[in-house]
């Protein structure tokens, strides 16, 4: 097999053995598929998001133990008279599944469309009368949001507290714990705003995550935790 | 490409600052990999150019490690599929953003890009216009779907970076990919038409 060299390239001297080039080909080839394959959990992924929902829904993780502070009802919103619980005891007081969201109470960009489909969620809830099969806790993970701040978007939310919870991780290193585990990445981005990535993760009483639906889908979202919920 | 167009003097700065290129690539490694475009568009080629500068300073060095690449790599094939082969991996999000929090891809994403840059040298030099066409045309199609699909997603593909990142580092692997390819016509396209007036020449004779 004679080639030409290509004209601005000094020809070399030793020839190339073609077949250790095609058994050297294939060694490249097998560990690039292999990466590949790790890389897209078996090419079924592309964006780690994916592969968040992925893993979890094939693997529940279990959450940490965390501190919650919960704001209390619209008139006693002061933070001493918060009320203190660990994550895994709040869902475990209650048999009902969550659907649980992270955001920040100043957001104006995503949780706004998530607080939306939460809101209409809860509405779907009560219309429906599944409020004792399931429930909403949303959790905030910005440090700046007081429990005042909580009580008062679940205010303008119009949220049921016998549907809908609201909770902040008051310690900081519980809360980076949790959202590592659950595979939050926050960005902190201009004007004091955030990015991150929204979801509604459906939770077990028993405090282990199930599964990540995507925060567009929220009637998905009511079909998993009523799943559960059996 | 070859070891007479360097001098042997040279050929000391060559592997000083392809090492240097390396070595800044890993110890920038924080600012860099902040941003995706940084990342992908900075970072990456870094640790590529380095790698490439190493190989033409051992290839005046190391004469036989030159011969020994020569003869497992006939007409560059094996070199050029690795460009594929690397690059590919690296546009995919997920495999990009394993390197931020897992030391083993980071390795990984540091030990194939500089091999990628050592195999590129001698291999262009060894494969034919047409062989060059091919891979270069692959890899810059490539990498032009990947950045016009990088400005197109509404969506993140990596958590670790935003939606306005995103958008920049698709503009950047369309301008890199296009930079390449008029690059290499520029590099190659005057000495391919002397060669057909060549063959011109020879037919008429």
């Amino acid at each position: 097999m004679e080639m030409k060299i290509s004209p601005n390239s000094p020809s070399q001297p030793i020839k190339g053995d073609l077949a250790r080039t095609v058994a050297l080909l294939a060694c490249m080839a097998a560990v690039a598929a292999a990466a590949l394959w790790q890389a897209t959990m078996g090419f079924r992924v592309v964006s780690t998001e994916e592969g968040r929902r992925l893993a979890i829904a094939e693997a529940p993780l279990a959450l940490p133990p965390v501190g919650l502070a919960l704001p209390g009802t619209a008139a006693s919103t002061s933070a001493d008279l918060a009320t203190l619980a660990t994550l895994p005891a709040l869902l475990a007081a209650d048999k009902r599944p969550a659907i649980v969201t992270f955001f920040y109470a100043h957001c104006n960009a995503v949780c706004s469309v998530q607080g939306t489909e939460l809101q209409q969620m809860q509405r779907e809830i009560l219309a429906r009368g599944l409020q004792h099969r399931l429930r909403l806790l949303t959790i905030s993970f910005d440090p700046r949001d007081s429990l005042a701040d909580l009580a008062h978007y679940a205010a303008r939310m119009r949220a049921d507290a016998a549907v809908w919870q609201f909770a902040a991780i008051p310690d900081a290193v519980q809360r980076r714990a949790l959202l590592d585990q659950v595979g939050i990445i926050v960005l902190p981005a201009e004007m004091g705003e955030f990015q991150h990535n929204a979801a509604f993760h459906i939770v077990t009483p028993q405090g282990r995550l199930a599964q990540v639906v995507d925060y567009e889908q929220p009637e998905a979202a009511l079909a998993a935790a009523l799943e559960l919920a059996q | 490409m070859s070891t007479a167009q360097i001098p042997a003097r040279g050929t000391g700065r060559l592997a000083l600052q392809g090492a240097m290129l390396v070595a800044l690539a890993l110890l920038l490694r924080g600012p860099l990999e902040a941003s995706m475009a940084l990342h992908m568009v900075l970072q990456l080629p870094m640790i590529a150019i380095g790698g490439a500068l190493t190989a033409l300073a051992a290839a005046c060095h190391k004469p036989r490690l030159a011969g020994l690449q020569a003869r497992w790599d006939a007409h560059g094939l094996a070199g050029l599929a690795w460009l594929l082969l690397a690059s590919a991996y690296w546009m995919v999000p997920r495999a990009l953003e394993q390197s931020l929090t897992m030391p083993w891809a980071e390795a990984g994403k540091f030990a194939s890009l500089f091999l990628l840059g050592f195999l590129l040298p001698g291999a262009i030099s060894r494969a034919a216009a047409v062989i060059q066409l091919f891979f270069l045309g692959n890899f810059c199609a490539m990498m032009a779907i990947a950045g016009m699909l990088y400005q197109d997603m509404p969506q993140r593909l990596c958590n670790a970076y935003s939606l306005d990142d995103q958008v920049v580092t698709g503009v950047g692997l369309v301008v890199a990919s296009i930079g390449i390819a008029a690059a290499w016509c520029v590099w190659q396209l005057p000495a391919l038409a002397g060669q057909a007036a060549v063959a011109e020449g020879d037919s008429a004779r």
